[in-house]
């Protein structure tokens, strides 16, 4: 409980007024002696002197600012500390059919950005980082529990994007976002790609090292072009069978040799990364502690409401007393 | 003051034993007024009244004489409650009526010859206020005047004993005017203070204390005896029980009254004079 004002609060004795002095003009009357109280009088005197009081009390509350503080809650849950690494080259404009998109076609970024950020509202408790690649590693949001900034991040992916696809560098952004989160909790990194390039040796070798020194899940969520290789199938043997030429199906042998926790998922439409991010979710459900931040409260708003109620309540009351000299020929005339 | 209240009179049913000539039936025999016997010139050595037939057909030959009745006069005291709650205004203003019937009574009295008295009370005799018995005209106008100005100062109406020990002795008429919101210890006490004298009892209500309330609506009231404050959220029902209990308390002290007093009489608002003088001439109202 915290006051914005709290100088106001010395007028809070004034709240025990109402309990000592009438808030009502008096008449005398002969003798109460043999009448006695009546309990609907009785409530009604002290539910008006009460409202007497919370009248008083809720104006200095309010004036004197009364509000929550802001508190930070440790909760367990089911989820996971997720870094979203999202391919921002510029084929994720294109739809799953390697088109410009028009008309009723979405582009890949697109869909990857209405799926994604379904999945973040989805996931109460999850933690998400975002970052991107394509020339260079960007890093967008660390990881946090502030879902308002990171759908905004995921609503930025479809922007236009640049040439090159430098996948190695962007998980070792990644993995140094997982890293500075310090928070308990099972850590997943979701690729998100439509294509990638050669992760050269010396970048694997450092790949290799990090991920061996910490429990990651990787999931490798490949957009598919149509017509464009699958990642699984295995090349016919005449076929040339290198990164270069097949870079995707060397990125996941590459994750597969990695020994973590690993998952590929080939998505040629919408409904694929639809069930591909469904998946996800269902295998990221270990349990977790995150906070829940409970924002400073103000709560003068109701404390004046509380007064405005009370005094709704005596206005009744004064519009409902009856004065004994106001009834006709009620004074005595000499 | 109205014609009405100067012709208010009051007659007694009792003889007094007072000696000063006045207008009420006494135990005295004089020679003026209304026949009352024959006794011989011996009892009552007035030769002027000598009753010549009577006396002629005497067997034992005395000499009668005629005595006739005597009136007396008597002493007339008004004790007034002057309690808070008799400060109560409504239709009517019950420290001025009281004030008025004492008028009329002391009018009256001017006129027969009584003497007046007003003591007025409420835990104690207000001696401030007080006049002892007189035949003096301006003192029984400056007393009411007196009356009329005051101001409640205690509660309580215990004052009415130290009244029966002023006052006692021979057979007076007293009137108690008050408003008899009484407890039943005080109305005995009361009683049994006064229990030698004509005790006439007038009782002041006004309407607006219980049939003229509001039937709804919040009544804020403060007790003029006691001072307490009480909100009232007044409906029917509950006018309806009030009404019953104050008609309850006022048969538990008129029964009470009854047993020493003349019937009660009850000034509602304002003051009936020719009720008032019927009541107290012939015993009805």
């Amino acid at each position: 409980m915290i006051f914005a004002h709290p100088i106001a609060l010395y007028l809070l004795p004034l709240m025990l007024i109402p309990l000592f002095l009438g808030t009502q003009k008096l008449e005398g009357y002969p003798s109460l002696a043999v009448l006695p109280p009546d309990w609907l009088s009785q409530a009604l005197a002290w539910t008006l002197r009460f409202a007497g009081v919370l009248a008083i009390g809720g104006i200095v509350l309010g004036l004197s600012g009364i509000a929550l503080r802001e508190r930070k809650i440790e909760r367990f849950g089911q989820g996971a500390h997720i870094v979203l690494l999202i391919d921002r080259s510029a084929s994720m404009n294109d739809t799953f059919a390697g088109r410009q998109p028009s008309g009723a076609e979405e582009s890949k970024s697109a869909a990857a950005k209405r799926l994604l950020k379904d999945f973040v509202i989805e996931r109460k408790h999850d933690r998400f980082g975002i970052a991107e690649f394509s020339t260079a590693p960007l890093h967008v949001v660390p990881i946090t529990d502030h879902k308002a900034m990171v759908l905004n991040a995921i609503d930025a992916i479809d922007r236009p994007g640049l040439a090159f696809t430098d996948v190695g560098r962007g998980l070792g952004m990644s993995l140094s976002m997982i890293d500075e989160d310090v928070l308990p909790g099972s850590r997943a990194i979701v690729l998100v790609s439509d294509g990638v390039a050669v992760v050269g040796r010396r970048v694997q070798e450092a790949l290799r090292t990090d991920f061996a020194r910490r429990p990651v899940h990787l999931y490798f969520l490949y957009l598919r072009t149509e017509g464009s290789n699958s990642m699984f199938a295995t090349p016919p043997s005449d076929a040339e069978d290198t990164p270069q030429a097949l870079p995707e199906r060397h990125l996941n042998k590459f994750f597969q040799s990695l020994r973590i926790p690993y998952r590929a998922y080939e998505a040629e439409n919408a409904k694929a990364v639809k069930a591909a991010i469904d998946d996800i979710g269902k295998l990221e459900q270990t349990p977790i502690v995150y906070t829940e931040r409970i924002p400073q409260y103000d709560l003068s708003r109701w404390a004046y409401a509380f007064a405005a109620l009370a005094l709704a309540l005596l206005l009744a009351a004064k519009l409902c007393a009856r004065s004994l000299h106001a009834i006709p020929g009620g004074v005595h005339a000499r | 003051m109205n014609d009405a209240a100067r012709e208010l009179a009051y007659a007694i049913p009792w003889r007094t034993s007072g000696v000063r000539v006045g207008a009420h039936k006494s135990y005295l025999s004089g020679s003026g007024g209304l026949f009352r016997d024959i006794v011989p010139l011996t009892v009552f050595p007035d030769p002027r009244r000598i009753a010549v037939r009577a006396s002629l057909s005497d067997p034992f030959e005395r000499l009668l004489v005629r005595r006739a009745e005597q009136p007396s006069s008597i002493d007339v005291v008004v004790l007034v409650d002057v309690s808070p709650s008799m400060a109560f205004e409504g239709r009517g203003n019950k420290m001025a009526i009281a004030a008025d019937v004492a008028e009329a009574l002391a009018i009256f009295t001017e006129r027969t010859g009584d003497t007046f008295a007003l003591l007025p009370f409420d835990s104690k005799l207000r001696h401030d206020l007080v006049l002892w018995k007189t035949l003096s005209r301006a003192a029984h106008l400056d007393a009411i005047d007196r009356l009329r100005r005051s101001r409640a100062e205690r509660k309580g109406s215990e004052g009415i004993a130290d009244a029966g020990a002023v006052i006692a002795g021979s057979r007076k008429l007293v009137f108690i005017v008050s408003d008899f919101l009484w407890s039943d210890a005080e109305t005995r006490m009361a009683v049994e203070a006064l229990a030698f004298h004509d005790v006439v009892p007038i009782e002041l209500r006004d309407s607006l204390e219980i049939e003229d309330l509001p039937s709804w609506g919040l009544l804020n009231l403060r007790d003029l005896e006691s001072g307490r404050h009480r909100l009232v959220a007044m409906r029917p029902s509950l006018k309806e029980q009030w009404l019953t209990l104050r008609n309850e308390r006022r048969d538990r002290i008129t029964r009470v009254l009854d047993a020493n007093a003349r019937e009660m009489f009850t000034i509602r608002d304002s003051i009936d004079w020719t009720r008032l003088t019927a009541y107290l001439l012939y015993g009805i109202a």
